[in-house]
């Protein structure tokens, strides 16, 4: 598995088309922790997605024998995406799966964020599908911060404690204001401050020689672990995964359970930050049969023996 | 000098019809359900095409969403889809293929398409045939279309710029129509309203039978082989739609009905297990009663035709059975709103077969109500025999206990009598009602007479043991009261009231405590005899202030009752 960084500083890989990886990711890897996510936590209910479907409903149709309702949030700015609405409700008709459909018009970022457009969505969803085409941190025009993060804290909040799997996709190449470096550079200092390891920087710097994707390997679960924290969710996240669509797209799923004690009890977690930080990057391969795993080196505590 | 006449060239088109006829045609025909069931229509009449050009297997569904967030309604079928012409013939208005061959097509005026115009803000449709390629795409603008549709502009004006077409490569081998009506018309939202549209749906399309009812095998069995019973799998947001009837009735029957000796329909039937209305749970979508069916599509109100200025006596019995009648005579069409027949001579005659079909129907009722009747009498007067005898073998002879039990023997023993005799006198039925003649029917089964002569034994027993042990009880059998006639039991309806003609009569009775519930007289213990003259006019009296001289109703109890009081034995013919 060959790797290189491209000179926005993102790594490239060799990857297969962005059909069959992604349907790989959504197909094997993503249906099997649903699967698994319902049997542990609802076997006897179908569940609800929330979801951007897309006009070709691929996920609702890889997951329907999970899915009982689901509502599907289809932007409709432009005639483009306005005959993307239409597609995506003539073809919920044509797979049969207009049970519990519910379709909402708009941005789901803002559907979410928004006290006023919230009523529209239908908490609580199990499962709950945001791949989106763009970046994540993306900051607002105005600098204010991010409409998506702002979104996923907020969909923390409106799950009030019910489990659910969040599948988040989201674009390598991210206009975010230097955040993500910022991020890795405080997750570095704090690591370095335990004064519990001997080789904090090779590790860091590891992540940052695979441009975005090391930094967004250590952002994202930092970022919906505060959310978590703040909501009363404990999270159990799956390795993340790149893979090369039309564009370069990290993967991530992770199922977030409701924290068994009282809400504002529970402390951000030494263990949760070194698993983070060693936790392993899967990459979809060429050879589309397996998944590639790569590793960033893992943190070696002060007077163990190096691996 | 005479006039040489030279013709002058004029052509006719679109531009001579005003824009405001389109709303003549389209904006005041449908009902919001209505609206529905013609697309409906359209997709079942699809699938007909479709086997036809290309004799596959139709899969024969039709799958509506209703959103009312997006207050939007789709409709979507498999049939045979459409080409670019039948897409530019379909944007037509009353101009159909349909039109040549109205026998083989629930719908036929062409109006198709164009139903839903008053209705939404635009209408879309995506449609594919198969082997073309092509996926069209045809764009309505309705709320541009009716905010000029009076504006004195003609048709093909109106047209301009809001009726779009466009083309797009697919799949060859893929057909369907979607239909979507978007932003319904606050006028128009109960089309958004999915339970009501469900019920109607169920009532009106040809889908099939829920599987559930205990009937739905065996009415298949008594259906096989009659036309127009082809059922289309219909759901609403993915919720299968069902004919529903309620579980409490006998096994489906089969009735062919006749015309000029040929069969023009055939309904089936299934009655009642109690003798009385079968109870629908209209929550559950279930219905009572017969509705008509035309190709398939049910027709107006249960019971059509059975009301009117010459209504069918007692159809309020109907309520007593389920079915249905499927109407075989091709030749006969729905009007537009399909309430009824397009007025020909067939439909006359198929009127008349199912008018036919209601009268002997409800004359079934009538009889059956009255062999239940006697047989529920002889089974009351064995049991009330047992208790007496229980009764006689521990009391005194003043025991108020037997007393009573031997009053209430005796009022049946009154009624037994009455009903023996009327047994008796129903043998000249020379030019009786049908009904009269189903209720002496009734009285002379074998059941019912076994039935009888058994009840008039245990009265015997019991009465010859009550002489024995308690003489000074006796006299209350030797002596039963005569005024509680089995009346009672013969109801009819005013408006929509159940009304016993004995309850009216009981209005002659003092204010002694005497009183009538929910139509039926509670017995006195000591009843006030009349003079039948003067029971005649009390009751009229009190039927012409409840409805009126000039009701129809009570016009027609005037002129029946005279016969109706011969049939009874009531008054001498």
């Amino acid at each position: 598995m060959g790797s290189r960084v491209d000179s926005s500083g993102n790594a490239v890989f060799t990857a297969d088309t962005s059909t069959v990886a992604k349907d790989y990711v959504r197909g094997e890897l993503d249906r099997s922790i649903i699967e698994a996510f319902r049997r542990e936590h609802y076997p006897d209910q179908p569940l609800a997605y929330l979801g951007l479907p897309g006009p070709d409903l691929l996920d609702v149709r890889a997951w329907r024998e999970f899915i009982g309702r689901w509502t599907a949030v289809q932007s409709a700015d432009t005639p483009e995406l306005r005959q993307s609405a239409e597609m995506l409700e003539l073809n919920a008709l044509r797979e049969r799966l207009e049970r519990g459909f519910h379709l909402v018009l708009g941005n789901i970022d803002e559907y979410l964020a928004r006290d006023d457009l919230r009523p529209a969505l239908q908490f609580p969803y199990e499962v709950v599908n945001l791949d989106y085409v763009g970046g994540l941190v993306n900051a607002r025009d105005h600098g204010t911060g991010s409409l998506r993060l702002d979104a996923i804290r907020a969909l923390f909040t409106h799950q009030n404690r019910h489990a659910f799997v969040l599948l988040l996709t989201v674009n390598l190449r991210d206009r975010d204001e230097g955040e993500l470096e910022d991020h890795a550079a405080r997750l570095e200092d704090e690591m370095r401050s335990l004064d519990a390891f001997r080789n904090v920087a090779e590790v860091f710097e590891s992540h940052r020689e695979q441009g975005n994707a090391g930094l967004l390997k250590l952002y994202v679960p930092c970022v919906l672990d505060g959310f978590a924290l703040a909501t009363g969710y404990e999270l159990r996240f799956a390795p993340p995964v790149l893979y090369s669509g039309s564009r370069q797209m990290m993967h991530f799923v992770v199922e977030c359970l409701p924290h068994t004690e009282q809400i504002g009890t529970r402390l951000p977690r030494f263990e949760d930050r070194l698993a983070i930080v060693n936790a392993s990057l899967l990459i979809r391969d060429s050879n589309r049969t397996s998944l590639a795993q790569h590793d960033f080196g893992q943190l070696i505590r002060t007077g163990a023996e190096a691996g | 000098m005479s006039a040489a006449w030279q013709s002058v060239a004029a052509e006719w088109s679109i531009r001579d019809v005003g824009a405001f006829l389109l709303d003549s045609i389209t904006g005041a025909l449908y009902q919001p359900p209505e609206i529905l069931r013609e697309y409906c229509q359209n997709a079942i009449d699809s699938y007909s095409d479709l086997f036809r050009e290309t004799h596959r297997p139709p899969i024969n569904s039709v799958q509506v969403r209703i959103d009312p967030l997006n207050r939007s309604v789709e409709v979507f079928d498999r049939g045979i889809g459409m080409d670019l012409p039948a897409i530019l013939q379909a944007k037509s208005i009353a101009v159909s293929g349909k039109l040549q061959q109205p026998d083989e097509y629930i719908g036929f005026r062409g109006i198709g398409i164009w139903s839903g115009l008053p209705a939404c803000e635009q209408i879309v449709i995506l449609t594919t045939k198969i082997d073309t390629g092509q996926l069209y795409k045809l764009v309505i603008d309705c709320a541009d279309i009716t905010k000029l549709i009076d504006s004195g502009i003609d048709i093909g004006t109106l047209m301009e710029g809001r009726f779009h077409i466009y083309a797009t490569p697919w799949d060859a081998d893929d057909h369907f129509t979607f239909v979507k009506l978007s932003n319904v018309q606050e006028r128009y939202v109960d089309l958004l309203d999915e339970p009501a549209m469900t019920k109607y749906l169920s009532r009106t399309l040809p889908v099939p039978v829920d599987p559930a009812w205990p009937h739905a095998d065996g009415l298949a069995r008594v259906l096989d082989g009659v036309p127009w019973t082809t059922t289309y799998d219909v759901t609403v947001n993915g919720e299968p739609v069902y004919r529903r009837f309620p579980a409490k009735v006998k096994p489906p029957e089969r009735v062919p009905l006749e015309a000029g000796g040929r069969e023009v329909a055939v309904a089936w039937l299934a009655e009642s297990t109690d003798s009385s209305v079968v109870r629908a749970n209209e929550r559950a979508g279930e219905v009572n009663n017969f509705r008509v069916r035309v190709k398939g599509m049910a027709l107006g109100e249960p019971a059509l035709f059975a009301g009117g200025t010459d209504p069918v006596t007692d159809a309020s019995l109907l309520r007593w059975y389920v079915g249905e009648i499927i109407v075989t005579d091709d030749s006969v069409k729905p009007d537009t709103h399909r309430r009824g027949f397009q007025p020909s001579g067939a439909a006359g005659d198929v009127r008349d077969a199912i008018r036919s079909f209601y009268v002997r129907t409800v004359a079934r009722a009538r009889g059956w109500s009255v062999e239940k009747g006697a047989l529920d009498l002889a089974s009351n007067i064995a049991e009330k025999c047992d208790e007496i005898e229980q009764a006689l073998g521990g009391v005194g002879d003043d025991d108020r206990t037997l007393r009573d039990a031997l009053t209430q023997l005796a009022n049946l023993q009154t009624q037994l009598a009455n009903t023996k005799a009327k047994s008796n006198r129903t043998r000249d039925l020379t030019g009786a009602s049908p009904a009269a003649r189903a209720e002496a029917a009734a009285l002379r089964k074998q059941q019912v007479k076994n039935a009888i002569a058994e009840a008039e034994r245990r009265l015997s027993e019991v009465e010859a043991a009550v002489a024995r042990q308690a003489p000074a009880s006796h006299a209350v059998l030797a002596d039963p009261p005569r005024s509680t006639r089995p009346t009672t039991r013969r109801t009819s309806r005013m408006g929509d009231r159940p009304v016993s003609t004995a309850a009216v009569v009981g209005t002659l009775h003092p204010p002694d405590g005497s009183a009538y519930t929910q139509g039926e007289l509670i017995p006195r213990p000591a009843p006030v005899l009349v003079d039948l003259a003067v029971a005649t006019q009390a009751f009229l009296a009190a039927a012409r202030a409840v409805l009126g001289e000039s009701h129809q109703a009570y016009q027609q109890i005037v002129a029946r009752l005279p016969e109706e009081l011969r049939l009874r034995g009531i008054a001498g013919g």
